[in-house]
């Protein structure tokens, strides 16, 4: 079974951004009970200067799922989220099988990397990448 | 360098006339609070700018769109011709008014909101390299952005002298009338309107290479002395603005989220394509105590009890998040929520979170009122959302929270009206939460409209001032960074003494007799700003005005609703202190429901702006809305 299930990618752009969200490139790991989860990339919608989710997400991150590079095709859905105005969200899902995974921050992306790690029954860990460090969450 | 001195108007002088040995025959100016030219071939007219009455001129030249001068060219009554890519504004400003009551919460786009309340008729619009003949001359368009998105010269050569109508691009002696007209995107830099400290300074860096190179005999602006020197100025001009570009650049917080790449790709724009830009190393900093999570713009701190102590909610998801820790168990209450400051991306949620977890709101004075009503604020960023209550915490008040003392105090660092937490556990390090006022790199004030004010009394001196005067050992917390940060005190020296020495190289570029009156768009703002009543009613408004001079000063103070005067006022006030003049506007039965707007000119000791701020007054018959 391919532990990578590109369930849905959601799209949502509004016209006014925000203040500071944009300072930092953000990825959201969320981690359900059973062990599968999500792998949320926030995307600012200036960072995308008119290209798409996937060259975005090829020119500033080396994604693993398990020992797999990320190479699913998300899909893009227009419903509504939490997130601020301004951005969008492609998410990915993982199975449980999944053992780990590896975030790598290019090292000539434009700025620097919140990696937020969510577990029920835990508070949020988050880490801050600067271009170049990369971080392997070990799931299990 | 030569010291000059400024006069921003001549009013009391009445007006006068340019020395005639200077102006070409068939050219007059008669200087003013903005200046009127007039040229005169085979008995026909052309006014540029403006004109103090109505006149049988042929057309009235507009270098740019902004409510003082679309006012003054109005006066003249005749056809106008402007720049094209903003005659929407002259034509139809009432649509941008209506657009503006909503659009200016959350409003993150940091251009100067003096635009024109009048509508215009537009004759021409004009772009760079347009031609506009007449009476045998031909006068040249040449696009000059930079002091604004807009801007034109005109360019004409007249009996053997080549003169150039600057608008604002430029005052004599290398000065400009203030530094945050120039907030804006930095595209190639990736940098937002918002983090956009000076990021038109490269075009008109450009524009006025643009205009030396058509070596001007004079420069006529809209403000000031006739330029009887351009090239001077003009190289004076991009010398002065580069150093305090070098100056904001070298101890910037943004180094710390962007990195080095794109602040120097901000850096050559304006200092030149091989400049060496140079930047503060990052500050010791280490993760987070082990009390205090991360949640986006959110800082949870939870007590050896587990209970729960909030500062800023700003973002859906973080609520949500605090949600889900006090549902599964992790957080038994929420005590309290701290607000910073009122950027939507602090206080959007705090109305929800206030509800939801029944628990008080704390802040500064200066954050409180924008909290509860933020309709009556314009600031960048500001959030509809009404929080109900806020309990203000005084300078310096300390309560005691669980285990930890928590101490508040006024912050006007990232933007004036901004607070900070120390907050103290026993047998650890103190943590300063300072909001976003500094990050390991340096000083967050890249966008002047969250009024940065240089004095010493104020803005960040303050700030250093307070940080130097904490518990030895003090951390420092930014509300978007996940780690604790502390400058030594080589790097504290290095940051006040850089600023310090900004604000002499504003005093350079900027014409007024303190450098705040040229970064702070608010040295006069209504209060409210935004007001909602129905016809026959009564609004009652202040004009607050800072004077940001040492010395006192006295405000005359008359009121606008278009061209009828609508009250007077004056007020003296000591310097570097506030007053505020007063307006009860008695709403006319029949006025028009919609958006109507009031605005204020001010005169003082050498400081003359018409039109100068402005507040909304939406007239309606539906019932008035408790909030915005």
């Amino acid at each position: 079974m391919k532990p990578i299930l590109p369930v849905f990618a959601f799209l949502v752009v509004c016209f006014q951004a925000d203040a500071h969200f944009e300072l930092y490139h953000r990825i959201e790991v969320r981690i359900e009970a059973e062990g599968s989860g999500w792998v949320e990339v926030l995307i600012h919608e200036t960072d995308l200067a008119g290209s798409g989710i996937d060259a975005y997400l090829e020119k500033n991150f080396a994604i693993r799922i398990g020992n797999n590079p990320l190479d699913a095709e998300p899909v893009v859905d227009r419903t509504g989220t939490e997130l601020p105005d301004g951005y969008l969200s492609a998410s990915f899902a993982f199975s449980p099988q999944v053992e780990s995974l590896g975030f790598r921050l290019l090292s000539d992306s434009a700025k620097r990397l919140l990696l937020v790690v969510t577990r029920p029954g835990s508070f949020p860990k988050t880490r801050d990448l600067p271009p170049g460090d990369e971080f392997e969450l070990q799931l299990r | 360098m030569r010291k000059l001195r400024f006069v921003l108007c001549l009013w009391a002088a009445g007006f006068t006339f340019c020395l005639a040995q200077d102006l070409p025959k068939g050219l007059k100016v008669e200087f003013g609070a903005l200046n009127a030219a007039t040229l005169e071939r085979n008995g026909k007219t052309i006014q540029v700018y403006g004109a103090r009455d109505a006149c049988d001129a042929d057309m009235v030249l507009m270098t740019h769109v902004r409510r003082d001068l679309a006012m003054f060219a109005g006066n003249a009554q005749t056809k106008v011709v402007s720049p094209k890519s903003s005659s929407g504004l002259l034509t139809q400003p009432a649509t941008h008014w209506e657009d503006w009551w909503e659009s200016r919460f959350n409003y993150y786009g940091q251009q100067v909101t003096k635009l024109p309340v009048l509508p215009l008729r537009v004759g021409r619009g004009v772009e760079d390299r347009a031609v506009i003949k007449w009476q045998g001359l031909e006068i040249k368009v040449i696009g000059v952005p930079g002091y604004t998105r807009d801007m034109v010269a005109y360019v004409v050569d007249v009996d053997g002298k080549r003169i150039v109508f600057s608008g604002d691009l430029i005052w004599e002696g290398g000065k400009v009338f203030d530094l945050y007209s120039f907030q804006d995107a930095i595209p190639e830099a990736k940098i937002g309107s918002y983090h956009g400290y000076g990021g038109r300074l490269a075009p008109w860096i450009a524009s006025l290479r643009k205009i030396a190179n058509l070596k001007p005999d004079l420069i006529i602006p809209l403000r000031g002395p006739v330029l009887t020197k351009p090239l001077v100025d003009l190289h004076l001009a991009i010398e002065q603005a580069r150093a305090v570009y070098q100056n904001y650049l070298s101890t910037n917080a943004l180094n710390w989220y962007f990195g080095e790449e794109r602040l120097t790709i901000a850096g050559r724009r304006v200092l030149g394509e091989k400049a060496k830009v140079e930047l503060m190393p990052f500050a010791e900093h280490i993760e987070l105590p082990d009390w205090c999570h991360h949640l986006g713009t959110t800082k949870l701190l939870v007590s050896e009890d587990k209970s729960g102590f909030v500062l800023d909610v700003g973002g859906k998801k973080a609520l949500s998040e605090l949600s889900r820790l006090v549902e599964e168990g992790l957080v038994s209450s929420i005590d309290g929520i701290w607000v910073t400051h009122p950027h939507n991306d602090h206080s959007a949620f705090v109305r929800d979170a206030q509800k939801q977890f029944g628990c008080p709101v704390y802040a500064t004075s200066e954050v409180a009122d924008v909290l509860v009503n933020p309709g009556n604020w314009f600031l960048p960023g500001v959030s509809p959302n009404a929080v109900e209550q806020v309990h203000v915490i005084k300078e310096n008040e300390k309560w005691s929270w669980k285990e930890f003392e928590l101490t508040g105090f006024f912050f006007p660092g990232q933007m004036y009206n901004h607070g900070a937490l120390l907050v103290g556990k026993p047998g650890e390090d103190p943590v300063f939460f300072i909001g976003d006022s500094f990050s390991p790199s340096g000083i967050d004030d890249y966008c002047l409209m969250n009024r940065n004010l240089m004095g010493d009394d104020t803005g960040y001196l303050h700030c250093l001032e307070v940080v130097r005067s904490m518990p030895p050992a003090t951390w420092l917390v930014n509300q978007h960074i996940p780690h604790r940060f502390r400058f030594s005190e080589p790097e504290l020296n290095l940051l006040e003494d850089r600023y310090r020495e900004r604000r002499r190289l504003l005093a350079e570029l900027l014409p007024w007799d303190h450098v705040d009156y040229g970064v702070d768009e608010q040295w006069s703002w209504f209060y409210p700003y935004g007001t909602e009543a129905r016809r026959g009613e009564t609004v009652y408004l202040d004009l607050r005005i800072r004077n940001h001079s040492k010395q006192d000063r006295t405000f005359f103070v008359t009121f606008h609703r278009g061209e009828e005067v609508v009250g007077r006022d004056a007020v003296t006030i000591k310097g570097r202190n506030e007053g505020s003049a007063t307006l009860n506007l008695k709403l006319d039965t029949a006025m028009k429901p919609g958006v109507h707007v009031v605005t204020a000119s001010l005169l003082s000791r050498d400081i003359q702006v018409d039109h100068w701020c402005e507040a909304l007054v939406r007239v309606t018959d539906e019932k008035i809305r408790s909030s915005p």
